[in-house]
């Protein structure tokens, strides 16, 4: 399977401003991946699990990389994330936990709980979107990720 | 002798002897029905005693559970000001910005200025929550000590603002090496936000002097930060360690006035005491100590 079919940005959040936020950063940086957004952390596991319809193939071996908010309605973001990581589909699958909260306990415990990568969304619109930038350029087109097809 | 009068008076200290006996037993019983009173009157008091010494044992666990709730909300109040907060200060900023990128054609200069406001706004607001934030992490952050050398944390530090204006010319005074007994993580606070403020308030300044050391005082060692900035007006410097204190206007020098508070909280987390002196156009001193625990050496 060709890693680069994985072209999808699979993105946890509730707050539809950041979603737009998001959205309109990737775009802005050319970063035109497939977008597709969960908005509570139930709708997430739905998808990831294939419960959920995607439409397009199965979800799980086109996600490039997912963006997981931590606080989230119904399973909050944690709890998402070691889902993913207890699923075969998509334990291999890079986590960058993209959140609000700068706390040491929800950093520690993300990594924890595998996390690839832990990035505070600032404040600052210009320094978001360099952060998601330099997130895209990192993780969708440097990095490589595993071509296996998680099975 | 006459033996009658003998008699007579023999009869009469008999009496008086009865008398004396029955005033005795009427004390002794008085002083039985004392001791049985006191006797009640102690067990009462003794009673008194456990009672509220068991009231008191009840109200300090429940002051201990109280405070273990107050802390609890405190830490969810905490994170929910990250999270909260920041996500709508991060939508005004982004769709301003948005709409001044996208809009730009149809908006005039004044109209660009009213979106910078608004962007400024938002941005102080931001370094706003985000210096309570330490200030409360600083309260219940873990405290450790370790062998600390604040001449090598200062110099990181002096070296990161000057990496923030590469241009300014500035001299830095510092001893090799400040051996200390302290917190690594809430010492650096403190000397970032000391050394910030030095310097900051000499930005303005022509030849911009910081300087970081130690003395003897009464045979403890006191740390300083000098500088020769602004300085400050020495009958202000009780309110400069209170948080959102700022002594000069926005305009002239950025800052949310929590930095001093969240020293004063460091040193205070280190049995130390803090105090300042200042002169106006002179410049300002910073001086600290480390309580007891804390060793020096160069």
């Amino acid at each position: 399977m060709n890693p680069r079919k994985r072209n999808v940005i699979f993105m946890v959040e509730d707050n539809p401003d950041d979603e737009l936020l998001t959205r309109r950063a990737l775009k802005a940086h050319n970063l035109i991946n497939e977008i597709v957004v969960a908005h509570d952390g139930q709708e997430a596991v739905d998808y990831l699990s294939g419960e959920k319809e995607y439409g397009n193939g199965r979800l799980t071996e086109r996600i490039a990389i997912i963006l997981l908010d931590l606080k989230l309605p119904k399973i909050n973001g944690l709890d998402v994330l070691k889902w993913i990581r207890a699923n075969s589909a998509t334990k291999t699958i890079p986590v960058i936990i993209l959140t609000s909260s700068k706390e040491e306990s929800d950093i520690a415990e993300s990594y924890r709980s595998g996390a690839n990568s832990y990035v505070q969304k600032p404040v600052d619109f210009s320094k978001f979107t360099e952060a998601v930038k330099i997130l895209g350029m990192y993780w969708l087109i440097l990095n490589e990720p595993y071509s296996g097809n998680n099975q | 002798m006459n033996i009658d009068k003998l008699n007579e008076e023999i009869a009469s200290l008999r009496s008086q002897n009865h008398d004396l006996v029955e005033e005795l037993e009427r004390t002794n019983h008085e002083l039985m029905e004392f001791a049985v009173i006191l006797d009640a009157k102690v067990e009462e008091k003794t009673k008194t005693i456990m009672e509220i010494n068991s009231q008191l044992e009840e109200r300090v666990q429940q002051r201990t559970r109280e405070l273990e709730a107050a802390n609890k909300e405190l830490e969810a109040f905490a994170h929910s000001v990250s999270h909260d907060l920041r996500a709508p200060l991060r939508a005004i900023d982004g769709f301003s910005q948005a709409i001044v990128e996208d809009y730009s054609d149809i908006f005039d200069d004044t109209a660009k200025l009213y979106f910078d406001r608004i962007r400024n706004a938002t941005m102080q607001m931001a370094s706003l929550i985000d210096d309570l934030l330490e200030l409360s992490r600083i309260t219940r952050s873990d405290f450790s000590t370790s062998s600390v050398d604040l001449a090598v944390l200062a110099n990181d530090t002096i070296r990161l603002l000057h990496m923030t204006e590469p241009e300014r010319p500035y001299t830095f005074i510092c001893p090799a090496s400040i051996n200390v007994r302290a917190d690594l993580g809430l010492m650096s606070i403190a000397l970032n936000n000391l050394l910030g403020n030095a310097w900051k308030y000499t930005a303005k300044t022509d030849r911009a002097m910081i300087e970081f050391g130690f003395m003897e005082q009464n045979g403890k060692p006191v740390y300083f930060i000098k500088d020769n900035g602004v300085g400050f007006d020495n009958k202000y410097v009780d309110t400069l360690f209170q948080p959102f204190q700022r002594l000069h206007p926005r305009s002239e020098f950025e800052g949310t006035g929590v930095g001093l508070a969240t020293v004063v909280r460091v040193i205070q987390r280190h049995n130390g005491e803090i105090w300042g002196e200042g002169e106006e156009g002179k410049g300002a001193s910073f001086f600290f100590t480390l309580g007891t625990r804390s060793e020096v050496s160069s």
